[in-house]
């Protein structure tokens, strides 16, 4: 029994919150284009499903090509200024600075050089989410035990030596970590783009819908995109799990 | 043997006078016999692991020089061990394959490794067996205590046979009877392969127990106050601890030690 709520509680927490909105909105009458119950929603979902799934398809696709770049990025920045000190001081001001900027306000420019549609939505998710990847591997590379470095240098052992037998396998856990942050946040980056400035994506269709007062549409275009993003951490939780094992000590 | 010829050391400081390093050691002069078992105790903070630094060549002195088998040319550096107070093992590796982790390190060994990992897991095993972990080998370091990680730590620093093995005090994060304990396998090991240990200590029956020669630091910046030489035969019983000459020769560097650092006033 324990258990059982154990595993299920987060399944029973979403549909005692579902059941209090659908009760909510029929019992005080909201019309629909204000706030829509979940069945209506559902019902939206189902209605449109072709139109959503190919948008989000393309979703999909800008969110991965723009994360996987975020993680090359990411990493060859950490891995640079976990080697070197100077370089580190020279480009984290930067770094901060250029991560403070609204990305929304980095979309038109995107546009103007790149043209409407996928482009745009693939670099705003990398540029969103390369930040915490960056940060984490180069704070996981600075912060080795200052005896371990002792140890290993009177081995003799060289730079890159110490970053790969020590260093990365030491940045694991950070790493995926940052993943999990960076994998959601390519997601608001795409989505973000394409409500701007594409013809596709569910970031478009949210704008087409609320354009036409179709609040279901919208929700639905909202509970696809909070699905996907729980499925994405999900993946990372159980490659986190593989690959940084390690890290994890089973407790009790 | 390892001679230190009037080794000053000093961290940089800015500074409005000029002086720009803060002196931890002054005109050090020390002389450690090959084979030999040495300690270094001296109040905490006198900069006994900077000395340790200094003999593994991780810092250069700013006076002086450290003289290695009679030579000091750039390539007389020994191979060295080393083990700290705190065990640093890798999480993501087995007892085992942090035992081997040297090996893959030292240039001698690393081109080496691939042909001979075989004869190389059974030398790590058998270092694991004559300190008692080698059921353990397979497991992960967070399942073993505290003592039982400071003996592979020690395996570590020993595997790749390091000419001189540097430790800085390798047991003082443990309680009093795992301590004691492990000072006779540390004894053993050493008894077995008879490499230069130099140990940087706090404890001084630790000191006396297991040590060739001790040396005092003291003052500030620290100079070499005082060198004690312990001569009972080895192996040495726990026993030893409580007869009359070594709690007498414990006490005189206790002495020692208390006349050279002014009481602090509170």
């Amino acid at each position: 029994m324990k258990s059982v709520l154990k595993n299920g509680s987060p399944v029973l927490a979403t549909l005692v919150l579902l059941s209090a909105w659908e009760a909510a909105v029929r019992a005080l009458r909201v019309p629909e284009y204000v706030l829509p119950g979940p069945s209506r929603v559902l019902e939206s979902l189902v209605v449109h499903a072709g139109p959503i799934a190919s948008h989000t398809a393309a979703t999909l696709e800008a969110t991965m090509l723009g994360f996987s770049l975020s993680v090359v990025l990411g990493l060859t920045l950490g891995l640079l200024s976990g080697l070197s000190e100077s370089f580190q001081r020279a480009i984290y001001p930067m770094l901060v600075a250029f991560n403070t900027i609204p990305k929304v306000a980095i979309v038109p420019v995107l546009v103007i050089w790149f043209g409407i549609g996928k482009v745009p939505a693939i670099l705003t998710a990398s540029l969103i989410s390369f930040f915490p990847v960056f940060v984490n591997v180069s704070t996981a590379l600075v912060t080795i035990e200052p005896e371990l470095r002792d140890m290993l240098l009177s081995l003799g052992a060289t730079r890159a030596q110490i970053l790969f037998k020590v260093g990365l396998p030491r940045s694991m856990p950070y790493f995926f970590g940052s993943l999990k942050i960076a994998s959601t946040l390519a997601f608001v980056g795409a989505i973000i783009s394409e409500t701007v400035a594409s013809n596709e994506g569910v970031g478009y269709l949210m704008i087409a819908a609320s354009s036409r007062f179709d609040v279901p549409l919208l929700f639905a275009g909202l509970l696809v995109i909070s699905a996907i993003s729980v499925v994405l951490y999900a993946v990372f939780v159980l490659l986190e799990r593989r690959l940084a094992g390690w890290a994890f000590r089973p407790s009790g | 043997m390892i001679e230190l010829r009037g080794v000053s050391f000093g961290y940089p400081v800015r500074r409005n006078d000029g002086k720009d390093h803060q002196l931890v050691l002054d005109d050090v002069s020390m002389r450690i016999d090959a084979g030999s078992f040495v300690s270094v105790v001296g109040p905490s903070g006198c900069g006994k692991t900077t000395l340790l630094k200094l003999i593994a060549g991780l810092l250069r002195p700013l006076k002086g020089e450290i003289v290695y088998g009679g030579s000091n040319g750039p390539d007389s550096r020994p191979l060295i061990g080393m083990a700290f107070q705190n065990a640093v093992l890798l999480p993501w590796r087995t007892v085992l394959e942090n035992v081997i982790f040297p090996l893959e390190v030292v240039k001698r060994w690393r081109s080496e490794l691939r042909r001979r990992r075989h004869e190389f897991v059974g030398r790590a095993l058998a270092l694991l067996r004559s300190v008692g972990l080698e059921e353990y080998a397979h497991r992960m370091p967070w399942e073993l205590s505290g003592g039982m990680q400071q003996r592979v730590s020690l395996c570590r620093a020993l595997i790749h046979e390091p000419d001189v093995l540097l430790l800085d005090e390798p047991f003082g994060a443990l309680d009093m009877l795992t301590r004691e304990e492990l000072w006779s396998v540390l004894q053993d090991l050493w008894i077995e392969r008879r490499c230069t240990v130099v140990m940087v200590t706090h404890d001084l029956r630790e000191a006396v127990f297991l040590s060739d020669t001790i040396y005092v630091l003291g003052g500030r910046p620290a100079t070499v106050i005082g060198c004690v030489t312990v001569s009972y035969p080895r192996p040495r019983p726990l026993d030893v601890c409580y007869r009359d000459d070594f709690v007498r020769t414990t006490r005189d560097l206790r002495d020692l030690l208390e006349r050279s650092s002014p009481k602090v006033v509170t």
